[in-house]
């Protein structure tokens, strides 16, 4: 009875043996796949922080989308870090969410866009705006209201639709969400892309239902119109927006006007020009110059149209300054749209800007088109009598009349200035709208390439210098849109006309060079604004460069080379980046300092702390340095029965104890319980540590002197826990922990405690290495000695070593892969052969005598 | 992963199927739901493993979904798939059990790597439960 008694207690031992085993190896694999979990999120925040420097170098323009998103892929990935670590060692590392959650909170704000909710009014007359209303009527009305306002000069009366009345009109039905997450699920800066996008998005704001007060609001400003100036009183409906007219950046002619509106029309145009804000020439620019989305309000103008009899541009200085500075008036017969079109014959007039205002020069051009207004109201390009053509469109009077004006208001702003007028058929003059002039100065040191040995003559001279500058690149000639799709970076665009379609492109090319178009015109303006060469007016350009592979252009001196030309003394200047201290670029900056600055730099220091994590990257850096622990105390801090484990056949003196956690051993191995052979262990690690510690026989403990031997007699009289008293336990015996790609080993013999804790072979985790080695039984100066002499070897062989008193702790981690291995193979020699060492370290030629053979015995190793 | 079960809950219908084709084409028993409702209605009558959830969705939201999901499905793991970045929202549905929050675009590898790990985690978690309630037994 007795003896069944016992059976029955065996057994049930037995099985509460292997439960445990059970719920160790779920809990060992639960762990560890959060421990990769942990280091693949830690990768893929270093991946996006390092996206994000290469943001901040400035070589590429982005949007905030690209803000918005990976700071928000940071956000995710460290809150995983986090999670994961909590996970391994529950409740000692919570306060790190409380500290992530303040990181965000800091970083949010920068993210922000302005909502533009400020209260004003959804619609005002142009009378009551002025310059400080920018932000809620745009630059181009804003404008206007200021010079009516301030100097009492003519301009078109009107409305305009404000700022509050486009982003109510976005967030009616959520518009503005769907845009955005249009915009964030197709993220590609390729134009085909964009172009699509622009498409898509513009499509959705066309066919948007009017929140009924705005629609009202604007109904009722052309009723008002209409009393006035006559019932289907044709309208000219203008973008206005606070981001253009900026100095050194007027994103001319990007933005949809609508001429010609009739009636209820007005609703469909006003949708019309809202939804350029989304034309991929606009998107293109804003990704360009770094201007954030949600800084861009549409407001729109609504106006009468304004019959003339000739119109134009006029500008207060030379765009393209050649010394003396002039007035330049380009003026054309009937509406002014022909000049900023940048492609039609249009007369010029020089006026100096001393007083009394005198023409210098008048250039009357073949005029034979204009854009009238039909009588519906309709813009009509018509032809013009041979007669009439070729008479200058503005008088002499009214020139220099238009130059005071002019000067009137570039002393009012107090810079250069790109103005659009008309000239009303009863004589009087109107302003249309004023921006900021963006000039350019030409090399005047030296105005021809120099001839050098590879530079042949040039193969086309003539043209206008529309922006100055030099550049090369190959020839790349556009006729349609679809061309714009293939236009390879740094090629120099070849155009019959200077066309504003091809402003997408300027950032891209290198020069422009087209037979038509206006240093007036669209094109050049932004040419000159993004600093990229243009020569135009070039006779047959198309037709002389299309053999020309490579061809420099020097829009200075208006000439083009064949091939790359020795500029001499003056360098290729590349194109103007203006993402670099851009409002999308800001959102970046100040966000990326609560993200990428690393604080927390040693981990054995004591400010290696969770308070002292001010950024994302010092929590993923407190989080790793505190999983790679986590993980390999679960080998250290776990304490098993020897029937759990497996020992080790092996032909070597010691015992070994191998417990499988997962995959770390073959799927063949046998079913005996007690024993495990070496080749039917599969663990990576496990095997390159054994492979060390049996390359070299060891020679048994080297000859100890009498003080030596007596050291350890001392020692063990005055250290209990050296001494080893009845059975020994399992935690005194030599055991390895392993899966397929861990390896936690502990040895704990007599007075020496070691421990290798490695992580090898695992593609999603990078291989580590980590050695610790205390104890000995000689006395402290001499297990000082050797542990020096350990640190010393280590530190040879790339270890990263730290050692106090007779402690050592060596580490190699994955950032210098392909080491691990290795590092294990020597770590395994150094187990077996450095046990004993302590006893001998009292001269300096046994130490020199064992130093010299314990680094052959490792290149012998290594060497394999 | 074919012993799978996705289930993808998205108001976009273009989206869900042509993820959905790419998923199944890859061996996984997908289903799909177009809201939130939908979704909590799959799951009571099939065992869901991963869930891909869209943030900004009419009706019930994303979030609201997710903490309905990790109430009655604990183990279910859910992915949070927006195209909507937005911190806030991230660190709302990471603290409320999401197990991660993934932004459009998605590369198809990165979403199945990511339904993988989820799974395995899942699987993880109800055999150390497993492991631990067989431990009780007398």
């Amino acid at each position: 009875m007795k003896s069944l008694q016992w059976l029955k207690h065996l057994l049930s031992r037995k099985r509460r043996q292997e439960e445990n085993l059970e719920r160790l190896k779920a809990e060992f694999k639960i762990h560890y796949h959060d421990f990769k979990l942990l280091l693949t999120a830690n990768n893929r925040t270093l991946e996006i922080m390092s996206e994000i420097e290469e943001a901040l170098s400035g070589g590429r323009p982005f949007g905030m989308n690209f803000v918005r998103s990976r700071c928000t892929r940071v956000a995710a990935n460290v809150y995983q870090i986090i999670k994961y670590l909590d996970e391994m060692s529950p409740t000692k590392y919570s306060a790190l969410f409380e500290k992530f959650k303040e990181i965000q909170r800091q970083i949010q704000p920068h993210l922000d866009e302005n909502p533009g909710d400020e209260e004003h009014p959804l619609v005002m007359p142009l009378e009551e705006v002025d310059r400080s209303l920018v932000h809620q009527v745009g630059g181009k009305m804003a404008n206007l209201g200021e010079l009516k306002q301030k100097l009492g000069i003519n301009t078109p009366k009107g409305y305009v639709v404000t700022a509050r009345s486009f982003w109510l009109f976005m967030r009616h039905n959520s518009l503005q969400t769907q845009i955005e997450k249009t915009i964030q699920s197709m993220e590609s800066d390729e134009f085909e892309y964009l172009y699509g996008l622009s498409e898509v998005i513009q499509d959705l704001i066309e066919k948007a239902p009017f929140p009924p007060d705005l629609e009202a609001a604007i109904v009722k400003c052309c009723e008002k119109l209409e009393s006035i100036y006559g019932k289907n009183v044709p309208l000219a409906v203008r973008s206005s927006s606070p981001v253009e007219d900026l100095p050194g950046m007027s994103l001319a002619g990007q933005y949809h006007t609508e001429l010609g509106v009739v009636g209820e029309d007005i609703l469909k145009a006003y949708k019309k020009v809202v939804a350029s804000k989304y034309s991929y020439q606009s998107m293109i620019f804003r990704l360009n110059l770094g201007i954030r989305d949600g800084d861009v309000a549409m407001c729109v103008g609504i106006m009468p149209m304004v019959r003339s009899a000739a119109g134009g541009v006029i500008y207060t200085k030379d765009p393209v300054s050649r010394g003396e500075e002039h007035l330049i008036i380009y003026s054309v017969l009937g509406l002014p749209k022909l000049v900023v079109e940048g492609n039609a014959a249009v007369d010029r007039f020089a006026i100096s800007r001393n007083r009394p205002l005198r023409l210098l020069a008048k250039d009357i051009a073949n005029k034979n088109k204009k854009y009238a207004i039909s009588p519906s109201g309709a813009v009509l390009l018509s032809e013009i009598d041979d007669e009439t053509a070729l008479k200058a469109s503005l008088d002499q009077e009214k020139a220099l009349e238009l130059a005071e004006l002019a000067l009137s208001i570039e002393s009012h702003y107090g810079s250069a200035q790109d103005i659009e007028w008309a000239l009303a058929p009863d004589g009087s003059l109107m302003i249309l709208q004023s921006r900021p002039l963006t000039r350019k100065t030409p090399n005047e040191q030296d105005m021809n390439i120099k001839d050098g040995p590879n530079t042949e003559p040039a193969v086309v001279e003539g043209g206008v210098t529309a922006s100055p500058g030099t550049a090369t690149g190959p020839v790349f000639t556009v006729f349609s849109e679809k061309d714009v799709f293939r236009f390879p970076l740094g090629a120099v665009l070849v155009a019959q006309q200077a066309l504003p379609l091809w402003a997408v492109l300027l950032n891209r090319a290198a020069a422009i060079v087209t037979e038509s178009g206006s240093v007036a015109g669209h094109l050049a303006s932004v040419a000159r604004e993004c600093g990229t060469p243009a020569l135009f007016c070039v006779d047959n350009a198309v037709e002389r460069l299309a053999g020309e592979k490579l061809v420099t252009v020097d829009a200075d001196a208006r000439k083009i080379y064949k091939g790359r030309a020795d500029m001499g003394n003056r360098s290729f200047v590349p194109p103007i980046s203006h993402i670099q201290g851009s409002p999308v670029y800001q959102s970046l900056k100040n966000a990326s300092e609560l993200i990428i600055p690393l604080n927390l730099l040693d981990p054995d220091g004591a400010g290696f702390t969770i308070e002292n994590c001010k950024t994302n990257h010092d929590i993923t850096r407190y989080c790793h340095e505190k999983a790679v622990k986590e993980i390999f105390s679960f080998g250290a801090e776990h304490r098993f029965s020897e029937r759990t484990s497996k020992r080790l056949f092996v032909d070597v003196p010691m015992q070994y104890w191998v417990i499988d956690l997962d995959d770390g051993f073959s799927d063949n191995a046998s079913e005996d319980d007690r024993f495990v052979r070496l080749e039917n262990i599969v663990s990576t690690p496990m095997l390159a540590l054994w492979r060390g510690m049996t390359a070299i026989d060891w020679s048994g403990p080297p000859p100890v002197d009498t003080r030596g031997f007596m050291s350890i007699v001392f020692e063990s009289t005055t250290d209990p826990a050296m001494l080893s008293s009845g059975p020994s336990g399992y935690k005194e015996r030599n055991y390895f922990m392993v899966t397929k790609n861990f390896l936690s080993f502990q040895s704990r013999i007599g007075y020496h405690f070691a421990s290798v804790e490695a992580l090898l072979g695992d593609e999603s985790v990078q291989d580590y290495l980590s050695f610790v080695f205390k104890g000995g039984a000689a006395s402290i100066d001499r297990r000082v000695a050797r542990a020096r002499f350990l640190g010393e070897i280590l530190e040879k062989r790339g270890f990263h070593t730290r050692v106090v008193q007779d402690s050592i702790s060596a580490r190699l981690d994955g950032s210098r892969r392909r080491s691990v291995e290795p590092g294990l193979e020597i770590v395994g020699y150094l187990l077996i052969h450095m046990r004993q060492l302590d006893m001998i370290m009292n001269t300096e030629s046994s130490v020199a005598e064992y130093r010299e053979k314990i680094n052959a015995d490792i290149e012998k190793i290594i060497a394999g | 992963v074919s012993d799978l079960n996705l289930l993808l809950v998205d108001d976009e219908n273009d989206f869900l199927s042509a993820i959905t084709e790419r998923l199944v084409e890859r061996g996984l028993n997908v289903l799909s739901a177009c809201d939130g409702k939908e979704a909590l209605q799959i799951m009571k009558r099939l065992r869901i493993d991963v869930v891909v959830l869209d943030m900004v969705m009419p009706g019930q939201s994303g979030l609201e979904t997710l903490v309905e999901m990790k109430k009655d499905y604990p183990e279910t793991e859910v992915i949070m798939l927006t195209g909507f970045a937005d911190i806030k929202a991230a660190v709302d549905s990471m603290t409320r059990g999401a197990f991660d929050y993934l932004t459009k675009p998605v590369s198809m590898d990165r979403l199945l790597s990511r339904i993988r790990d989820a799974h395995k985690r899942k699987t993880l978690g109800l055999n150390l439960k497993e492991a631990k309630d067989r431990r009780v037994e007398p």
